[in-house]
């Protein structure tokens, strides 16, 4: 039997991609950059990559979907649209969050780096200029499958490349998605992606000020380390920072062993994660009932 | 789930009237959260109800504007995942046209042209329909819609939300004539205004303490009421109308209704007045729009987002007032 085909779903930050693929690798996939455009990309994105696969919408079998946390439109829109067509479709679904797709990405760009710098020693060619060529080469692999990747993503891949070859090896990996408001979605990995910390909301201060004292060698990725940039500076957090977006092809690769190791979910059970109330407290007075429709 | 534009097959609102209350009205991440826990669950129910498989179901519509940015979003996000799963046509309603489709649901063969009074909690708006998908808005509030005025009244005098159907129900017990509040914009063109009614009832409340609340609720609606139907009669009167419509939650008003059908009657024309069901928001009307839009503009792209301050589309080709 095929290895089930795989729709995953990404809309937590400012920008919005899908990607189709299977246990073999990504097939195709679509991002869009253009901010607060969440509702008018996602499906026509959606319809293209099954255009371009030759695909009908019947044949997806997974959905997996960014749970968050991040931008509530973006969520909304990306959410309604992998529920409901997981139950259209009576598909399973695998939720990610935005704080593991971030690491993840930076995981996997740390260790194909690593690889590539083991090479270059070997050739005796470990310099700056193997880094930036291999910087180059990310960008191409990249421009296939989505050409609106920022090129600061693609520096970012090569960071880690960087780090490598000046003999360092990072020993914690903590991702922040924008929250807006001053805050930050944050939480910390290991560097092969397992988890370190819970989910929370933080000020960006004070998360700058804990990894100063943090002993461990830090690396800071996804878009609120962007954001944010300033104050990680202004703290003394000098590791080099890193603007990474969750991407939809990451989460098909993780949807994909998730398959493998039967962790699949009803699409019943699949919510954003909020982190944050709504903004509003139910008021403690009475209120007449019994209005009808 | 509607069959040709007319048929209601299945009608399910999960309304969240109950959820909004405990917040003291619409909280719109509120609303947004709601909407998402509830999308699948109220399509899931309306195709079954409709005694329907998939593969019966032609297109999908859904409100694209005006509303709540956050509950729009969900709406036309979930219709588009349908439609390419189920490849169909997606169809971006707007949800006031939707309002004046929500008549034809219960009279197919209304006969127009038909004036329209749309009052809900967010719109008041006095329409000339045509024909159909043709009409043009004679005018429209000024300030507060019909409806929030209700709210505001209701929770200046502590009765709670939504105001609408507290009002209602109290000034049965009240005297409409007990105090003179002002019918603002009466007999001047087609707009309306509810700001200054609303602010009489706090000043008379603050001024008379111990005013009987149901006296006081029983004149505000009069008052309101008196304004919405004089203009939809003299609007009906001079543009020939064969018939005045109501549309909207507020129509849901008794005393509206009962004005409605009196002045209709004393000048030998049709009152449209739709069950309360069919005048608060449902997606049957939506469903309605969806077809007779499908029929004359074709499906909407899949780019369409959502549009929180859309308009009624104006048709041009009719006569000035
Ligand atoms: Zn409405």
């Amino acid at each position: 039997m095929a290895p089930p085909m795989i729709l995953g779903i990404e809309s937590a930050t400012s920008r919005v991609g899908c990607a189709l693929g299977d246990a073999a690798g990504v097939l195709a996939a679509r991002e869009s950059a253009q901010p607060r455009r969440h509702a008018e990309s996602l499906a026509p994105q959606i319809a293209e990559i099954l255009n371009e696969c030759g695909l009908r919408a019947s044949a997806i079998e997974v959905i997996a979907v960014d749970v968050g946390p991040g931008l509530y439109t973006g969520l909304r829109v990306g959410i309604t649209t992998a529920i409901t067509m997981a139950h259209a479709l009576d598909a399973v679904m695998v939720p990610v969050t935005s704080l593991e797709l971030v690491a993840r990405r930076a995981a996997d760009a740390h260790a194909d780096a690593g690889a590539a710098d083991e090479r270059a020693a070997d050739a005796g060619a470990a310099d700056t200029r193997a880094a930036d060529e291999r910087a180059a080469d990310a960008g191409a692999a990249d421009a296939g499958a989505a050409d609106e990747r920022a090129a600061d993503e693609r520096a970012a891949d090569a960071g880690a490349a960087d780090t490598r070859a000046a003999g360092r090896a990072w020993e914690r990996i903590d991702a922040v998605v924008d929250a807006r408001r001053g805050e930050l979605f944050h939480a910390a990995f290991t560097p092969a992606g397992g988890w370190l910390s819970e989910p929370a909301v933080v000020d960006p201060r004070v998360l700058a000020e804990t990894l100063c004292r943090t002993a461990a060698r830090t690396l800071l990725v996804g878009d609120g380390a962007g954001v944010y940039r300033e104050v990680f500076a202004r703290a003394g957090f000098d590791a080099e920072q890193r603007v990474v977006h969750p991407s939809a092809e990451t989460l098909v690769e993780l949807a994909a062993a998730a398959v493998a190791a039967g962790e699949v979910v009803n699409a019943d059970s699949v919510r954003p994660m909020y982190l944050r109330g709504p903004d509003a407290q139910p008021i403690a007075t009475a209120v007449p009932r019994g209005r009808e429709g | 789930m509607v069959e040709s534009g007319s048929v209601v097959r299945s009608s399910i609102v999960s309304s969240q009237v109950e959820l909004h209350a405990r917040y003291g009205g619409v909280v719109p991440e509120v609303a947004g959260r709601a909407h998402l826990d509830l999308i699948v669950p109220v399509v899931s129910a309306a195709v079954a109800e409709a005694g329907l498989e998939a593969e019966d179901i032609d297109a999908v519509a859904a409100t694209h504007g005006p509303g709540l940015v956050g509950a729009l979003l969900v709406g036309v996000s979930a219709a588009k995942s349908l439609a390419l799963v189920w490849d169909v046509p997606f169809v971006a309603v707007n949800h006031l046209e939707a309002h004046l489709y929500a008549a034809f649901l219960e009279e197919p063969d209304l006969k127009m042209p038909m004036v329209v009074l749309l009052v809900s909690g967010g719109h008041t708006i006095l329409v000339v329909m045509e024909d159909h998908l043709r009409y043009r808005v004679l005018g429209a509030t000024l300030d507060d819609a019909a409806g929030e005025a209700f709210d505001k009244v209701a929770r200046f005098m502590g009765l709670g939300y939504p105001g609408g159907p507290v009002i209602d129900r109290l000034s049965g017990e009240g005297d409409p004539d007990a105090v003179a509040f002002p019918r603002a914009m009466a007999n001047d063109g087609w707009n309306f205004s509810f700001s200054g009614v609303k602010t009489a009832v706090v000043n008379h409340v603050r001024k008379n303490p111990e005013v009987s609340a149901a006296d006081v609720a029983a004149s505000f609606q009069e008052a309101v009421v008196d304004v919405l139907v004089d203009k939809a009669r003299r609007a009906a009167r001079e543009l020939g109308a064969e018939a005045i419509c109501l549309a909207g939650g507020v129509a849901a008003n008794s005393r509206l209704r009962s004005r409605t059908a009196q002045v209709c009657e004393a000048d030998g024309i049709s009152a449209v007045i739709p069950s309360r069901a069919m005048c608060t928001d449902n997606a049957a009307m939506v469903a309605a729009v969806g077809w007779q839009r499908l029929g004359a503009d074709g499906p909407s792209p899949l780019t369409a987002g959502a549009d929180p301050s859309l308009q009624l589309p104006v048709a041009l080709q009719l006569p000035v007032v």
